[in-house]
């Protein structure tokens, strides 16, 4: 008796799980896990307009006749779209269902059902710019996609093309209409659900290639992929699927290829496929370009911060009440709300007010501004803490006020605030990891696309860490001898 | 001829606390002024007020023709107050140097940023004072690795360098032992010669007697007797 229950407690151990074909737990269970991105958009997968905590769109649609068909109840499992693989892989969920394109990329690492959809890349420019017919046309020019899709893998592959990739469509569109990108090259359905009713865009040139999205499996559940296999075909025979598209205004005459083409492959347009099989250490240039880019923002950031702090303090110690309340005023705001927030109203915000700056001007500028706030009150706490006899006895000298803290408190108050803001650079050059949402290609943003493309999540995120590390060992390293020639001066 | 140092009606006040009332007096040019009483009477106030490290409320300074009025502002009025504390030289309770400048920078800073001497003229100038108080061979040295009697004595020539005609001392022997408290006051001794007005606040009722001119005592609420 006792031996079955070990087997039972093995059988439902998530460990086994994952070893277990999905069909068999989906059926246990009643419950077919589906996972896909809200930020993706419309209209894959997206929140109702009307009622923000409904979740829509033509692949819930598909999935509810999926699970009406197979008699399991669908369950949406949200998750950045560039994870979605990954989170397949660990059990997450039991199948990907969300514009996946199917490529033989992909094909190594997860197994893919019949095609449900057939799509083209679609170019998008300004309303009146006719310059992009192909994409030849896109070299030498800044074109935004998304992270991880079929379509920046078509971009990337002609390095005369500057990619721009983005985690969702509608600031990839924001930025084209600013003027901050060119062009953007996505699936047709994304663009002509955010092109067409934008009278600032066009979508321009001829569609291209021809791909298909199909759902995603685990390579060890055959029985699944076989019975979402088995319903797809049953939703095309039957028209069903004919009529979910049209209800989304999808239906296109590419569709009727559904009726023909029942291999997973599909055809496929896309640069890297048939290619040697894609090696993560190809990779590791592209992590090293990142690390310079994060050092390049981390020292303009910090030579801001520096300067914007000091202005700050003074204002602070020794500016009018109107000065000193100003200054108050920023740094409490600062400290009080997120960088992330910060950087977004700076590249996304301002340019409701007019103002629009580059990606990498916001990125320093949103750095230095927020750790302006930090050093201030470093730099603030510092000077207090040079004794008030040293500014009488330079006064008593006849030292103007900018004389006394130029030659007399700020060398001294110098030794207090290195060590706190040596931490603080330190700090900052790890937070730069944060500018990567506002499209600057630096470390970690240079780390997920290379884990997103070739899925070694662990041997580039590894090496990812360990480029971070060898940047601000040293720097700790400088920051506590510092701090312990302090003492040996001092005391 | 007005005296070289001329105080009028002089009122300081630390909130409610009245400090000084309506002080008047007059100091002349080579005078040894020794004020002495208990502690916490107002007797480093007066000091601090005459070289207008602290502001008062009422009446007005005169020092070698230099007029400070209650009120003025250290940063709008500097020309005046910078034209004052060129004038007195200022010995803290605690010394104050600079403990990130050596010694001799200690006694150069002020003449080579203020005064705008050259630099080479304030470095030989300093090095006189230094020899002048026996410690010639530490300008290198900075003021933390000096004894308590060492760094008096910088605070003293680094307040001459200046060039001023006369010297305050706040509480000179506060930190000495009698040893120190000898040598001190063959320091000050050494610098009568120079016809140095010297203003000296002490709550030792014998010390410096010997060489003093005048010695005057403070009761409550800083009445001079």
């Amino acid at each position: 008796m006792w031996k079955l229950f070990v087997i039972l407690s093995l059988l439902s151990s998530p460990l086994y799980a994952l070893t277990l074909d999905r069909w068999e737990s989906a059926t246990k269970t009643g419950e077919l896990r589906w996972c896909a991105d809200t930020a993706g958009g419309a209209p894959y997968v997206f929140p109702d307009a009307k009622d923000p905590k409904k979740i829509i769109g033509f692949e819930v649609d598909l999935m509810e006749a999926v699970g009406e068909n197979l008699k399991v109840r669908p369950t949406l499992v949200l998750g950045p779209w560039e994870e979605l693989v990954p989170m397949l892989l660990r059990g997450d969920c039991d199948v990907v269902v969300n514009g996946l394109e199917i490529t033989a990329e992909r094909k190594k690492v997860i197994d893919f059902s019949i095609p449900y959809y057939y799509f083209s890349e679609q170019i998008s420019a300004r309303q009146g710019d006719n310059r992009f017919q192909t994409l030849a046309d896109l070299r030498g020019h800044r074109v935004g996609t998304l992270a991880a899709t079929l379509a920046q893998d078509m971009l990337t592959s002609d390095p005369r093309i500057v990619t721009v990739p983005y985690p969702s469509p509608v600031e990839c569109y924001k930025d084209l209409e600013l003027g901050r990108l060119d062009a953007v090259l996505l699936d047709g359905p994304i663009a002509s659900w955010y092109v067409l009713p934008n009278p600032r865009l066009a979508n321009t040139g001829n569609p291209i290639g021809l791909s298909s999205y199909g759902a995603g499996f685990q390579k060890t559940s055959p029985i699944l992929r076989q019975k979402i296999n088995e319903s797809f075909g049953n939703l095309i025979q039957s028209g069903k699927i004919e009529k979910i598209y049209r209800t989304w205004n999808l239906w296109s005459p590419q569709q009727q290829k559904l009726f023909t083409d029942t291999n997973p492959m599909g055809k496929i347009i896309s640069g890297r496929d048939g290619a040697l099989p894609l090696q993560w250490t190809r990779f590791i240039p592209l992590l090293f370009r990142g690390a310079a880019m994060t050092i390049f923002i981390s020292i303009l950031s910090m030579a801001l911060a520096i300067l914007a702090g000091f202005l700050l303090c003074f204002g602070k110690l020794y500016g009018g009440r109107a000065v000193q309340a100003l200054c108050n005023g920023y740094i409490e705001v600062i400290r009080g709300t997120p960088l992330l927030i910060q950087l977004y109203l700076l590249y996304y915000g301002l340019p409701n007010l007019g103002i629009q700056l580059n990606a990498m001007v916001a990125a320093i500028l949103g750095m230095g501004l927020n750790y302006a706030a930090y050093e201030a009150e470093i730099y603030r706490a510092g000077l207090l803490a040079v004794p008030r006899g040293q500014s009488e006895a330079a006064r008593s000298l006849g030292m103007t006020r900018n004389q006394a803290l130029w030659y007399i408190l700020l060398p001294q108050a110098f030794r207090t605030i290195l060590p706190p803001s040596t931490n603080d650079f330190i700090a900052l050059f790890k937070d730069t990891s944060l500018v990567s949402i506002i499209t600057v290609a630096e470390l970690t943003k240079a780390y997920g696309e290379a884990a997103t493309t070739t899925y070694r999540f662990l041997e580039l995120g590894l090496v990812t860490a360990a480029l971070y590390f060898a940047m601000s060992y040293p720097l700790s390293i400088w920051s506590r001898s510092l701090e312990k020639k302090r003492h040996a001066v001092l005391h | 001829m007005p005296s070289f140092i001329e105080i009028r009606n002089l009122t300081k006040r630390y909130g409610d606390h009245l400090v000084l009332d309506n002080l008047s007096l007059d100091i002349e040019e080579g005078e040894i002024v020794i004020f002495q009483g208990p502690s916490g009477i107002g007797k480093s106030t007066l000091l601090r007020c005459l070289t207008y490290l602290e502001p008062f409320q009422k009446g007005t300074l005169q020092v070698g023709g230099v007029q400070i009025r209650a009120g003025m502002d250290e940063e709008r009025d500097h020309a005046a107050i910078l034209a004052l504390r060129e004038q007195l030289g200022y010995v803290f309770q605690f010394f104050n140097l600079f403990p990130h400048l050596t010694v001799l920078e200690n006694l150069t800073i002020g003449p080579i940023k203020v005064l705008e001497i050259p630099e080479e003229q304030a470095r030989d100038e300093a090095r006189r004072l230094l020899k002048r108080v026996g410690l010639d061979h530490k300008e290198g040295a900075y003021p933390a690795a000096l004894s308590g009697g060492q760094q008096q004595r910088v605070a003293i020539v680094r307040a001459l360098a200046m060039q001023p005609r006369a010297i305050l001392f706040d509480e000179p022997t506060a930190s000495l032992d009698p040893e120190m408290k000898r040598e001190m006051i063959q320091v000050i001794d050494e610098f009568r010669k120079d016809r140095l007005t010297m203003l000296i606040v002490t709550h030792e009722p014998d010390f410096a007697k010997r060489i003093a001119t005048r010695v005057m005592t403070f009761g409550s609420q800083g009445r001079l007797s």
